[in-house]
């Protein structure tokens, strides 16, 4: 009887459990994210949802565990399940070409987590301006993390300039990538609708 | 697909398969600086002797060990030409408009796409011939550092196989969801694009409603059974690294420093 803990510690302790479990889900939901894809017939380059989920991740769990399920996410691929886009697994993955746009998932995530916050703080429940503020959040999240370590990764790695990168590896998905950030923003005001809220709040 | 994830391993009892997870991970490490640093044939040449006994000892098919790379061969191309064809101005053999082919663009062009593909069929040997639990028991002991900035390193193990169970099951709520829309009248199999993506937008809210019902549902459960963070565990069976482990880090240590001998 000597180390009973008290009410409050127990609602933390609860509240990191749930919170390392919902990023596992969402490591889960990123995963899976070449599975559940939807299939567009006209454009050849794919249309996976794991950006899509790392935003959600970042808005939904904050900037404590958000970055921590894109961890668990690289993690899994890394450790060789199939969960990087077109079933691809493996350290090679990370350390290659593209890796750069994986781990600046993480950054995207934190970042995101953090905006996401904010953007909780000055804005109404279920106003458009939080809307607003989720797409910027995500926006900005995306080009400083993803798109930024990304490009200077497959710049270093193939020797070429920058410009020359980011033709390569972000402009071909610029529209595709609007409409996820549009779809990540809407999901998480609507579930916020039913009564489904972030974590710490 | 309702089995859980699979991974790549292949299992066998060769020495490399024997090895510690931990040493083969920095012994990766090792020969991935070996290759970057690399800059002459003989440099090359040492890499591939290296690589080859390698798959050998480990008795990885060819088609397995070499495969991921192989199938980047698009990707490589494109690289080798933009190389080749922007990399110098200077002393061209032959040029039109801005494209400019020169030696020492072709060279450069060689290299970069040699050294992305020597990097994919080395850390492919890792994940064929390790367990996907041991990399991950290896990767948790070696990013202990990271807990001095707040990450918590050690509920990575736990977590994953938290996630890797996650998969079937929300493939399975999505399908179980999708056959009650379809019951009231969804139209999946419509083979117009916008009502098709509009028999979609009601699957996906309640899906997450279910799976974060799911999650925080077994959150309680693990916190009523005592889990709270895991804290300092320690193993189970404590495994110090062996003397066929110190063995592979010697060679791979040496591989490394001879790389940056041959280099000058």
């Amino acid at each position: 009887m000597s180390e009973q803990p008290t009410t409050g510690e127990m609602t933390t302790r609860l509240q990191h459990v749930r919170g390392i479990v919902r990023a596992a889900l969402f490591a889960a939901l990123m995963g899976s994210g070449g599975i559940l894809a939807l299939q567009v017939p006209i454009s050849t380059v794919p249309f996976t949802l794991q950006t899509m989920f790392v935003i959600m991740a970042g808005l939904f769990l904050g900037p404590r565990y958000a970055p921590f399920s894109v961890v668990i996410y690289l993690t899994m691929g890394a450790i060789g399940l199939p969960v990087f886009s077109k079933g691809g697994a493996g350290i090679g993955i990370l350390l290659g070409p593209t890796g750069g746009y994986l781990i600046g998932f993480i950054v995207t995530a934190w970042l995101v987590g953090v905006l996401g916050a904010l953007v909780r703080v000055v804005t109404a429940k279920q106003s458009g301006l939080r809307l607003v503020g989720y797409i910027l959040a995500a926006v900005m999240g995306l080009s400083l993390g993803t798109y930024l370590l990304g490009t200077l990764r497959l710049a270093a790695l193939l020797q070429i300039g920058f410009l020359e990168a980011a033709l390569v590896g972000v402009v071909p998905f610029l529209a595709a990538e609007l409409l996820k950030v549009l779809l990540a923003a809407g999901l998480i005001v609507s579930l916020e609708r039913r009564g489904l809220y972030p974590n710490n709040e | 697909m309702k089995q859980p994830l699979t991974g790549r391993f292949i299992p066998g009892d060769s020495p490399v398969h024997a090895l510690d997870a931990r040493a083969k991970l920095i012994c990766l490490i090792l020969l991935l600086a070996a290759v970057v640093s690399a800059g002459t044939v003989y440099g090359y040449g040492l890499i591939l002797a290296v690589i080859s006994v390698i798959l050998l000892v480990a008795e990885l098919p060819l088609h397995l060990a070499v495969g991921p790379a192989w199938r980047m061969w698009p990707f490589l191309s494109v690289i080798f030409i933009m190389n080749a064809l922007f990399f110098t101005a200077t002393d061209p053999l032959w040029s039109w408009w801005i494209f400019h082919i020169s030696l020492a663009g072709v060279q450069q062009g060689i290299h970069v796409v040699t050294n992305v593909a020597l990097i994919m069929i080395i850390s492919n040997a890792l994940t064929l011939t390790t367990a996907p639990l041991e990399i991950t028991k290896a990767l948790a002991s070696l990013i202990k550092p990271l807990r001095l900035i707040g990450i918590p390193t050690d509920d990575v193990a736990m977590i994953i196989s938290v996630a890797i169970r996650f998969v079937p099951t929300l493939l399975e709520e999505a399908d179980m969801i999708k056959k009650a829309q379809i019951a009231r009248g969804a139209r999946f199999e419509s083979k117009r694009l916008t009502e098709k993506a509009k028999s979609y937008l009601p699957l996906i809210v309640p899906i997450f409603i279910a799976a974060f019902r799911r999650a925080d549902e077994l959150a309680l459960a693990m916190e009523a059974r005592g889990y709270h963070g895991a804290g300092r565990r320690t193993p189970q069976r404590p495994a110090p690294l062996r003397l066929p482990d110190y063995a592979a880090l010697m060679v791979c240590m040496t591989v490394s420093i001879l790389q940056l001998a041959l280099l000058r």
